[in-house]
């Protein structure tokens, strides 16, 4: 059996999460000189989460066989 | 100024420590709600930054304890429920304020600056020793009106030091409030700042302001001969 599909608002939930550590490692990232050490590991952090957030997105696709449960 | 955070979310966690730090707080991060609860009962942290969604224990559930044992420790929710009753829900509970996920840095930034300003007296803005004077609210330093520049972690320390003068401080003490407390206390970075900033706040001036107190520590403040004198 498929696992269930995710309700919209555990989904949005989900998505939050590395949305904010990709969002906030870029805001820091923006800060610093191009050569800043420390840039460069912000930057490394925002993709590793929007590769999160890729995976995540498929994830959910991927229950998308039936329409994503609303709640009610 | 010392920040407790409670997200059990790892690169999330990461970039809060990371962003807060180089904001000149220290900061001890933690993954749980037990572990939040113990740590912010146990330690003075000057604000929690508090998940709701934290595993073991949720964080309502902590801020309703901490708010009886901690009545004054100033709590900025994060949150991904964007729910009014979520958000009702923990006001009510006595946070300070919240942020809903997805959120800027900036704006977190500016939330926490504004519950640490609340929560400080306005006497308390601004720190004075001798002719040092420490701006909470501005970030800025300077001694007989001259600007000093500092990193976050040298004004951390001074910071620390001040709020602390005329009291003996050890490096234990030092390290647990201007690092955190897994940071390793047998290294001798307390004495390598201690010296950055005796360089920048003491070097041309006088009197001396940073002691070193033989087997204690240090402590901030003029030579008490100094004092008397200034007395006089």
């Amino acid at each position: 059996m498929s696992p269930a599909p995710p309700t919209l608002r555990q989904a949005c939930h989900d998505l939050s999460q590395p949305l904010t550590a990709a969002r906030g490692s870029l805001e820091l990232a923006l800060r610093l000189d191009s050569h800043d050490p420390d840039r460069a590991e912000f930057l490394t952090d925002a993709v590793a989460a929007l590769d999160r957030m890729a995976a995540m997105i498929e994830r959910f696709r991927a229950t998308l066989a039936s329409p994503l449960q609303h709640e009610q | 100024m010392r920040i407790l955070v409670a997200e059990d979310d790892a690169s999330l966690a990461k970039f809060l420590r990371k962003g807060l730090e180089t904001e000149n707080y220290a900061v001890d991060v933690v993954g749980d709600g037990e572990e939040a609860q113990a740590l912010g009962e146990r330690y003075d942290f000057d604000l929690l930054v508090l998940d709701v969604n934290l595993p073991s224990r949720n964080g309502f559930d902590v801020l309703a304890h901490l708010r009886k044992k901690k009545p004054d420790l100033p709590v900025l929710l994060l949150t991904a429920q964007g729910r009014v009753e979520d958000r009702v829900r923990g006001l009510d509970l006595g946070a300070d304020d919240y942020i809903v996920k997805p959120f800027s840095f900036s704006e977190l930034c500016a939330r926490i600056r504004a519950l640490l300003r609340r929560g400080q007296r306005a006497a308390d803005s601004t720190l004075k020793v001798d002719s040092l004077e420490l701006n909470r609210i501005e970030r800025s330093v300077q001694r007989a009106g001259k600007a000093i520049e500092l990193t976050p972690k040298e004004f951390a320390l001074l910071e620390y030091l001040m709020l602390n003068q005329s009291r003996r401080v050890t490096r234990a003490m030092i390290i647990e409030h201007v690092w955190n407390l897994s940071f390793d206390t047998s290294t001798n970075v307390v004495d390598v700042y201690i010296n950055y900033l005796r360089s920048k706040v003491d070097e041309g001036f006088e009197p001396k302001l940073i002691r070193t107190i033989r087997g204690v520590g240090y402590q901030m403040g003029p030579p008490p001969d100094s004092a008397a004198a200034a007395g006089e």
